[in-house]
């Protein structure tokens, strides 16, 4: 059957007709996606991790608590994790084009490369600074936020069906029946992962070396952040995992509850004890435009380091509050007691020398995953 | 030229199709009839009335419904292209791009093996064919560098060097200008005297078929049914 | 002098081409200058990552060509045979892998290949145990390689398939009556004229292979799996900003994509002098045998069909009850809604974007398509994005445009800008073939008959460029979809597009919703190639018939 052929003019009129209309639509519905909230300038501006000014984060919850009490504006803008934060401010400071004027949420390592571009507090202390541990206190200008013990988190589920005790010391990990059950992140693009790097190199000293070199064998695999290699634990693709003690609280309030023998999934601590990482803000080094904003930037350090927002750092940021006289939940206070944590090297040079050695033993010789290519 | 016994891989024999059916889309081809050895025979009929069905089949690159081909005493209805000894002059030529004019006409050879014939010997033969169409310096040339007329006379040449047993022509001239055709078809008769097979020319020009044709077959259309038969 | 109107669209291309790739190149090599040390270049670290950079790309590349060219010519031989709606269903399941977002493919084959794996719970449910071969394969070089190939092996075939399908089928018959077997035809008829098409597929696999990083990353059981691409990454996004050093990554990974990409341009101009010799320009001859048994063809397509779809079969597993009822939940609908919509603007754009320039350089080819030298030099530099990464080119941009471009800013235009650099080629190789075939007696017949220029170019042009300007548009749009690369590089906090919602909700702890959104991502990215590659497909017939 043959088809009756439509007017030539009509059919060419149709489609140029939709095919405009449709060139024009199709970006007008993504309009909004890219609306202007036409704001003014703010008051404030913070640089914070991701997650900060996420929904569900800490920021959404405590901004505008802060605004209210200062009658101001504060604006935080998401910049990746604690390396892209100094990042951030480097190029600013390299574009001469500084926009924020606090910084929140890098750690201790982060703190003393990014010294050039911050600013020291002088002779100014915030409010409630001498309520903070001095375990937790880094030098001057660093305001501490919250802190987080670094350790291995175990599946016992796994480790039951194995029949194997986890590891209780660092050196444990290269036993040969944790081969291809451990998940680590990547030293170089993740702060928990340096932070296992420097907790063994501060804990062997020069055994660390041939430490890696066994250790290449025993990881499943090395992720670039810690949200991957979490992932992956929560899969069930090995029963170890490099994090902190603060998700086994995370999971006991989510359903993983009852007695600590029988639940899943358990922080262990090791003999050698536990590296930790501090979270701190501070001050962008000339980023403050009149003396109205310093007053700003300081009463939001002071306020950060509030009941107001430390009470809500455990369930939101699942970290540890700074001030100790805050009440955390049940579940935090059911984690294991730390009995030694580990000062872990922050001297810039220091960590780029031990990054170096890493990526030399890694990187040469024979391959992960013992053998396996 | 040489008709020289060992280029000779089968012998002159005569087509049979004997109640031949094929159902084509909406109609039934029915083809009955006879050639002999040397007989030029010409069919012609309007497009997509079967003629080219009829070649594949005969050429063995279909298969029919029913019905029997033999050539000879020898039943070819299902023996493969190959092996079935028949040339194909198809309208587009369908010389082969990678190959030279050379390896284009002695395909058929290597194809086929030439029983100890060397290399040598068969490129020598060709030679002498592309001598008598004039295309002897062309050997060497790629085959896209030819023109129309050129091109069909080495497809004359590559359908016709090895010695086929039958020869078909599926409209070989439809899209060369008329003194170009004159030339083609007095060369095609002069070939096909050096190796007088049975030959059917389809065309739908009269004049091809004066030129070339010693016979004629008849399409006629009855309902559904395409009959081909001899023309009485 | 009277401009002609070519020189000026030349001259245009030309600009799009520096402002995109020219400068930001020009500023990294400046850059490079700059590292001040030979010794730099040649840091045992870096020599490494690019041995196993190099040894990974040759290993995926040589076992996707060794699986895709023989799959190629059989589906282009049955293509051949049964034309129409097998063909376009054959080589659309063929192009969806290439949509498939990488994140999300390294994603499935750890679900597929790991402990808590498909393949591995398998063998435990059948032999109770799993085969220490199989439990080392995942997180290692060969689970690397593997994907690889399931993601190259289509476009291998895909390619192969098309080169084969143009071999005229009454080449094929005329050597059959002259007494070719199969393997005399493939040798002297179909591999002439696949084999080119078989090197451009080649040493496209190579270069992608060369740059990969999601899933070098994922399945690579970190150092010393690891490539260029992923060492560049790592210097450029965290801590002390080692611009030096990703440079240098930038450099040998050129060095080693560029080979590759030499021999792309070398048999794309192979094929065009092919084409130009042989006088054959596409699909002539004889249509598909009729007559012949149709229930046999018809099995020989479904099968080909079948064969093509297989290499989809892992990106499904992604698609679990649970994954469909987390996507479904109104509150992460409601949270992907804007991520959702900045994507597909971002597509749109990038789409339409290189779709323009590549119709561009197309028509600028055209016009210099009788200055040999002008043209070959044009054709170079058009398809140089090819052997590029995005990363790299990306941190051209960075450098190149620092004085102009807040990279922590975020910048939509960024995206958009780099992405439309990365995937022109893409279309210039959909369209470039189109522009060689233009019907110039039927546009002289249209004019004598009255017909405007902008008519005629409506009633006999448009209908042959319809179909590969709307795949040209489709393959953009469904790879930007999932790209992540540039989208990572220039986000902030108003711009976060869905790709990067995964990686945000993983470190909050919601790894379902991640999965739910890799779910939906790939469905977008394939499903857009897919829809727009199958209704495309009915203009390259008409291409087809037209030759």
């Amino acid at each position: 059957m043959i088809a009756r052929p439509r007017s030539a003019a009509a059919a060419f009129t149709a489609e140029f007709v939709l095919s405009c209309v449709a060139l024009f639509l199709i970006p007008l519905f993504a309009i909004p996606a890219l609306a202007a909230s036409g704001e003014s300038e703010p008051d404030l501006t913070i640089y914070t991790y991701d997650t900060f000014a996420a929904k569900g984060g800490l920021g959404p919850e405590v901004l505008p608590l802060f605004e209210k009490k200062c009658a101001c504006r504060v604006r935080a803008v998401a910049a990746g994790d604690a390396g892209q934060l100094l990042t951030r401010i480097q190029l600013d400071a390299e574009r001469r084009d500084i926009r924020a004027q606090l910084v929140l949420g890098i750690d201790q390592q982060i703190w003393s490369r990014a010294k050039p571009w911050l600013e020291p507090w002088g002779k100014w202390v915030p409010r409630g600074y001498a309520a903070i541990p001095e375990k937790l206190r880094v030098e001057n200008g660093f305001l501490p936020i919250d802190y987080g013990v670094m350790t291995l988190m175990a599946d016992m589920k796994q480790f039951r069906e194995m029949q194997v005790e986890p590891p209780r010391s660092l050196r444990d990990l290269i036993n040969p029946a944790f081969k291809r059950n451990i998940l680590l992140q990547d030293p170089r693009t993740s702060a928990p992962g340096l932070g296992f790097l420097l907790f063994a190199k501060a804990v062997l000293g020069k055994d660390s070396v041939e430490f890696w070199k066994s250790l290449r064998k025993q990881w499943l695999t090395l992720t670039p952040g810690w949200d991957g290699a979490y992932a992956l634990f929560l899969k069930g693709e090995a029963p170890l995992v490099w994090s902190y003690t603060t998700s086994q609280a995370y999971h006991e309030e989510h359903g993983d509850s009852g007695d600590i023998k029988g639940r899943r999934y358990r922080a262990l601590l090791f003999r050698e004890g536990q590296p930790y990482q501090i979270e701190g803000a501070a001050i962008v080094r000339n980023s403050i435009r009149s003396e109205r904003q310093r007053v700003i930037a300081r009463s939001f350090l002071e306020f950060l380091i509030s009941r107001e927002v430390q009470t809500r750092v455990p369930l939101k940021n699942w970290m540890l509050p700074v001030l100790s006289s805050v009440t955390i939940p049940e579940s935090f206070k059911r984690l294991p007691e730390v009995k030694k944590l580990v000062q872990t090297p922050v001297d810039p040079v220091e960590i780029k020398e031990v990054l170096s050695e890493w990526g030399r033993v890694i990187s040469t010789g024979q391959w992960s995953t013992g053998g396996t290519r | 030229m040489r008709d020289h016994e060992s280029f000779q891989r089968f012998p002159k024999s005569s087509l049979k199709v004997a109640a031949l059916r094929k159902r084509i889309e909406d109609f039934t081809l029915d083809a009955d009839f006879e050639l002999a050895v040397g007989e030029r025979a010409a069919l012609v009929g309007r497009s997509g009335s079967g003629k080219t069905s009829l070649l594949r089949i005969l050429a063995g690159l279909e298969a029919p419904d029913s019905g029997t081909v033999h050539l000879g005493n020898e039943n070819i209805t299902f023996l493969s292209p190959q092996r079935r000894g028949v040339g194909i002059i198809f309208q587009e030529q369908a010389l082969f791009p990678a190959l030279n004019v050379l390896e284009n006409v002695t395909f058929g050879f290597r194809m086929r093996g030439t029983q100890g014939i060397g290399r040598d010997e068969y490129e020598a033969e060709a030679m002498l064919w592309l001598e008598r169409v004039g295309m002897k310096k062309f050997a060497r040339s790629a085959v896209g560098n030819l023109s129309g007329g050129e091109r069909q006379r080495i497809a004359f040449i590559r359908a016709l060097i090895w010695k086929p047993r039958l020869m078909l022509l599926d409209e070989p001239f439809s899209a060369l200008d008329r003194e170009l055709r004159t030339n083609l078809c007095n060369e095609l008769v002069e070939l096909h005297r050096l190796w007088p097979v049975p030959m059917l020319l389809v065309t739908h020009d009269e004049l091809d078929v004066a030129a070339v044709a010693t016979s004629r077959l008849h399409l006629c259309v009855a309902g559904d049914v395409h009959l081909i038969r001899r023309a009485s | 002098m009277k401009l002609r109107p070519g020189w000026l669209l030349v001259g245009i291309a030309a600009s799009f081409w520096f402002f995109l790739v020219a400068y930001p190149l020009a500023a990294l090599a400046l850059r490079m200058g700059s590292i001040g040390s030979v010794a730099a270049y040649f840091d045992p670290e870096i020599l490494g990552i690019a041995a196993m950079t190099l040894e990974q790309a040759v290993w995926s590349t040589v076992i996707s060509c060794l699986i895709g060219l023989p799959l190629g010519l059989w589906i282009g031989a049955v293509t051949s045979r049964e034309g129409g709606r097998v063909a376009r269903l054959s080589f659309t399941l063929l192009s969806l892998p290439y949509g498939v977002p990488t994140v999300v493919a390294a994603t499935v084959w750890v679900s597929l290949l790991g402990r808590s794996g498909v393949i591995q719970q398998l063998f435990i449910s059948l032999l109770g145990f799993s085969p220490e071969w199989i439990r080392s394969f995942a997180y290692s070089l060969k689970a690397v390689v593997l994907a690889h190939v399931f993601y190259n092996v289509p476009w291998v075939a895909l390619l192969v398939a098309q080169a084969r399908m143009s071999v005229p089928p009454v080449q094929l018959a005329a050597a059959e009556t002259l007494g070719a077997g199969l393997c005399s035809r493939t040798r002297f008829i179909i591999w002439p004229q696949v084999k080119w098409a078989f090197a451009s597929a080649a040493a496209q696999v190579m270069a992608l292979c060369v740059m990969s990083f999601a899933l070098v990353l994922i399945l690579g059981g970190g150092p010393p799996v690891q490539t260029l691409e992923t060492a560049l990454y790592a210097r450029i996004r965290y801590g002390a900003l080692d611009v030096s050093g990703a440079v240098v990554c930038a450099f040998w990974e050129l060095i080693i994509a560029m080979l590759p990409w030499l021999l792309i341009l070398l048999a794309q101009s192979r094929q065009a002098n092919y084409s130009l010799k042989t006088g054959q320009t596409g699909h002539a001859g004889l249509s598909p045998e009729p007559g012949r048994e149709l229930g046999q063809w018809r099995i020989s397509g479904v099968l080909g069909a079948i064969t093509a779809f297989f290499f989809l079969i892992p990106y499904f597993t992604i698609f679990g009850i649970d994954t469909l009822k987390t996507l479904f939940n109104f509150e992460v609908l409601l949270q992907i809604s804007r991520p959702l919509q900045l994507s597909m603007l971002i597509a749109v754009l990038t789409s339409l974007g290189a779709v323009l320039l590549g119709l561009l350089c197309v028509v600028a080819a055209g016009f210099l398509r009788f200055r040999p030298l002008f043209s070959t030099m044009f054709s170079v530099l058009a398809a140089l994005p090819s052997g590029l990464s995005i990363l790299v080119l990306g941190l051209g941009f960075w450098v190149g445009y620092a004085r102009w471009l807040d990279p922590f800013a975020g910048s939509l235009a960024a995206m958009v800008f780099l992405q439309i650099a990365v995937f022109y080629p893409v279309a210039f190789r959909i369209l470039w073939p189109v522009m060689e075939r233009r019907p110039l007696d039927l546009l002289d017949a249209a004019y004598t008959m009255g017909a405007s220029r902008l008519r005629a170019f409506w009633s006999v042009e448009w209908p042959l460029w319809r179909g590969p300007v709307a795949s040209a548009i489709g393959i953009v749009a469904g790879a930007s979809l999932g790209e992540v690369a540039a989208v990572s590089l220039f986000y902030s906090e108003r711009l976060v597009p869905l790709p990067l919602v995964i990686s945000r909700w993983m470190s909050q702890y919601q790894f379902a919703e991640a999965e739910a959104v890799s779910a939906l991502l790939l469905l977008l990215s394939t499903g857009i190639i897919g829809v727009v590659s199958y209704w495309g497909q009915g203009g390259s017939s008409v291409v087809r018939a037209r030759s």
